[in-house]
This record gives structure tokens, C-alpha cells and sequence, in this order.
């Protein structure tokens, strides 16, 4: 295993950028580790002679999730993260917006955080659905409405809030594959159970809103800004068949972009961790 | 013996709508019944849907966003909270 510590890196002198491309050298030992090899092969069907660039790529995509993690969490660095953003093109949900509420889904691709942290910063009044536990104190101050949906409990006042936010022309942003909801529906693939949580593609449905859904990816040492097009369930069903249909494009989009690119797929950060495996 | 007490417009509203949204009869329905997912079985998509099915009956914005957990929390507090709105 490379030894590497991100939150030690982070304090080093030098650029984020410059940073992000030393990780880029350090990723090709990550490609000669056997284990990894096997796993990539044997499990995921890669074919041999691209093995070791998957498994530099998975390996690049942990340590600069961590790496970028440090800098968006330490007020004093965040706009160097910000400055790897490819500027994103907001037209659709700014037009969406002059007349209505609007629904931004994410999920747990790319660097952790990366999202909510651009939304937060463009959308000053978005209504954030996120686990705020480990967030830094000073983040919560950017915006007023950052939700927790730990706490089963809170979640039905959670779910109206956001509702009332929407209805008034307000902008909500959460991401769906997170297991801390009340209704949802279990994938699962090589990497594990997902539940898919069921209330965002409710809210969109029951308040007849339109939902975007948007993932921040690594493209090279850069931040690109994705709009997904997921299948649109008929709209002649039953609310919990439209929302199962919902929940298997959303689980598909992920599915994809996890097989596309390994330094998006955040699943893989057990890969390199010396205590657990998939299998 | 019945412990209801007679029942207001918004009452039967909303013990209709919840005796629809849950499937349960009206009959197992009390003021004191608490809505959560341990007795009643109302999730927060389940919330989401009374609250619109409940302003479309009784014509009326329910500023979901002023509810409480105390609001919410059994059948009565909410028709409670219905009732002052109405007020």
C-alpha cells in the first residue's frame, strides 16, 4: 500500500493543482499491486492489459477525494478547490428557477463534498438536505438551511420544510444514495447493498417540479459539472411504482459512472484500506 | 365506552385522509393515535402526501413549514394545528 496522508499533504507548501499531479506519479505504484490487479480483473471483468491504469486511477481518485476534502473543509484554502472547477453551466436551473422551485440530485460520485459545497456557494439560499456531523463550524454559516437527515425523527418536518422551500420558488439539493431515509429501495452490485432513498424523487413527483440531477466529477486534474438525463418514469403511475422506476435510472447513472471512471467511483476507497475488501 | 369527542369538519377530514394514506379503518383511528412510523405508520413521503391531500380538502395553505414535532406528533395535535389555521 502507498503511504499517503491527505490532510498532511494539504498543510505541505505548493498548489492544489500541483498537488493533484505529484498524486498523478505517486498512482502508477498503486498499479503494480497484485491484489488489486487480481480484484479489478477476477471481479469487475477488466481486461488485463488495462488493469494497472484502472487500478492507478482508483487509487488517484481516493487520495485526491482526500486531498480536495482538506482543502474544502479549511476556510483558508476552499477557493484554491473552487478554482478546479470547470465553470459550470447553470442556464437550465436558473431558467427552471425564474418560475419555480427546482430539485438538484447528486450522489456519492467524485470527490466527497465537492456538490453541496459548489451549490452552497452559487444558490445562497438552497435548502441542503446533508449530514451535517462532520461538517467544519463554519460551513453551516454559508447557508441557512443545510438539514440533517440523521435523526429519523426530524425527517418528516425535514421533508415538509423542503417542500414549503420548493413551493415557494426556493431551490433544494440532496443526493438520493444515502441510507438515512425512511423509504428506500436496495441495489446492489460487486461493491455491496445501496439503499436509494425514495423522498427526493417524491418531493419532485408529489410537487410536480423538475429535477436535475447533477454529479461533480474528476475530468483529468479538473472539476467537471455533469448533467444526467435518467429515464422519466411514465406519468400515469402509481407514486411508489414512479418512484421504484425513478430509483433503478438513478441506480443505473451510478452504475455507470462507477464503471466508467474508477477516480470517480467512491466505493473504492476500500480497496486501499489494509483492514477490509469487498469480497 | 367512546372517547371521541364529537368530531369537527376538520376531524373527519382528516381521519378520511388518513384512514386512505394508511389503509388502516377509520374505526382504529383515535385523537391520541401518534402518527409516527412506530404506531400509525406515516413515513416523511407519507407526511408529505396528507399535507397536500389535507390542503386540497379543506382549501386552505397549511404553512407546512410552521409545523412542529409536537404538531404532528398524534392525530389530534394535528387537527389542532388545522383548526387554528381555519381560525
Amino acid at each position: 500500500m502507498i503511504d499517503y496522508s491527505a490532510a498532511e499533504d494539504a498543510r505541505q507548501p505548493g498548489t492544489l493543482a500541483g498537488k493533484l499531479e505529484t498524486l498523478r506519479t505517486m498512482s502508477a505504484q498503486a498499479s503494480h499491486e497484485p491484489r488489486l490487479l487480481e480484484w479489478a480483473v477476477e471481479t469487475l471483468g477488466i481486461e488485463q492489459e488495462r488493469a494497472p491504469d484502472w487500478c492507478a486511477r482508483a487509487w488517484w481518485g481516493v487520495a485526491a477525494g482526500e486531498l480536495m476534502g482538506a482543502y474544502l473543509f479549511d476556510e483558508a484554502l476552499i477557493d484554491e478547490a473552487f478554482d478546479l472547477l470547470v465553470p459550470p453551466d447553470w442556464s437550465s436551473i436558473d431558467d427552471t428557477l425564474k418560475s419555480a422551485g427546482a430539485i438538484i440530485v447528486g450522489s456519492h460520485l467524485g470527490p466527497p463534498s465537492y456538490l453541496m459545497n459548489v451549490i452552497i456557494r452559487r444558490f445562497k439560499d438552497a435548502f441542503i438536505l446533508n449530514n451535517t456531523d462532520d461538517m467544519p463550524h463554519w460551513l453551516p454559516g454559508h447557508c441557512a438551511k443545510i438539514h440533517n437527515p440523521m435523526v429519523a425523527a426530524d425527517r418528516s418536518l425535514i421533508m415538509l420544510s423542503a417542500a414549503a422551500h420548493i413551493r415557494k420558488g426556493g431551490l433544494f439539493f440532496g443526493t438520493a444514495d444515502i441510507g438515512h431515509s425512511d423509504t428506500n429501495i436496495i441495489f446492489e452490485d460487486v461493491y455491496g447493498k445501496k439503499r436509494i432513498s425514495l423522498g427526493i424523487a417524491a418531493l419532485a413527483r408529489l410537487l410536480r417540479v423538475r429535477m436535475f440531477p447533477v454529479e461533480a466529477l474528476w475530468e483529468g486534474n479538473r472539476i467537471v459539472l455533469k448533467h444526467a438525463v435518467l429515464p422519466q418514469p411514465a406519468p400515469d403511475l402509481d407514486n411508489k411504482v414512479w418512484y421504484a422506476e425513478w430509483a433503478a435510472g438513478y441506480w443505473k447513472n451510478i452504475q455507470t459512472i462507477r464503471a466508467q471512471s474508477p477516480e470517480n467511483n467512491r466505493r473504492l476507497k476500500r480497496l486501499f484500506r489494509r483492514e477490509r475488501f469487498f469480497a | 365506552m367512546n372517547s371521541k369527542p364529537p368530531a369537527s369538519a376538520v376531524q373527519s377530514v382528516v381521519f378520511d385522509a388518513l384512514a386512505k394514506l394508511t389503509g388502516r379503518p377509520q374505526s382504529d383511528l383515535l385523537l391520541g393515535t401518534r402518527l409516527h412510523l412506530g404506531e400509525l405508520g406515516v413515513d416523511s413521503i407519507m407526511m408529505l402526501e396528507l399535507v397536500l391531500e389535507l390542503e386540497e380538502r379543506l382549501g386552505t395553505d397549511i404553512h407546512s413549514e410552521r409545523l412542529d414535532q409536537g404538531d404532528i406528533a398524534t392525530i389530534g395535535s394535528l387537527v389542532r394545528y388545522l383548526e387554528c389555521i381555519d381560525d
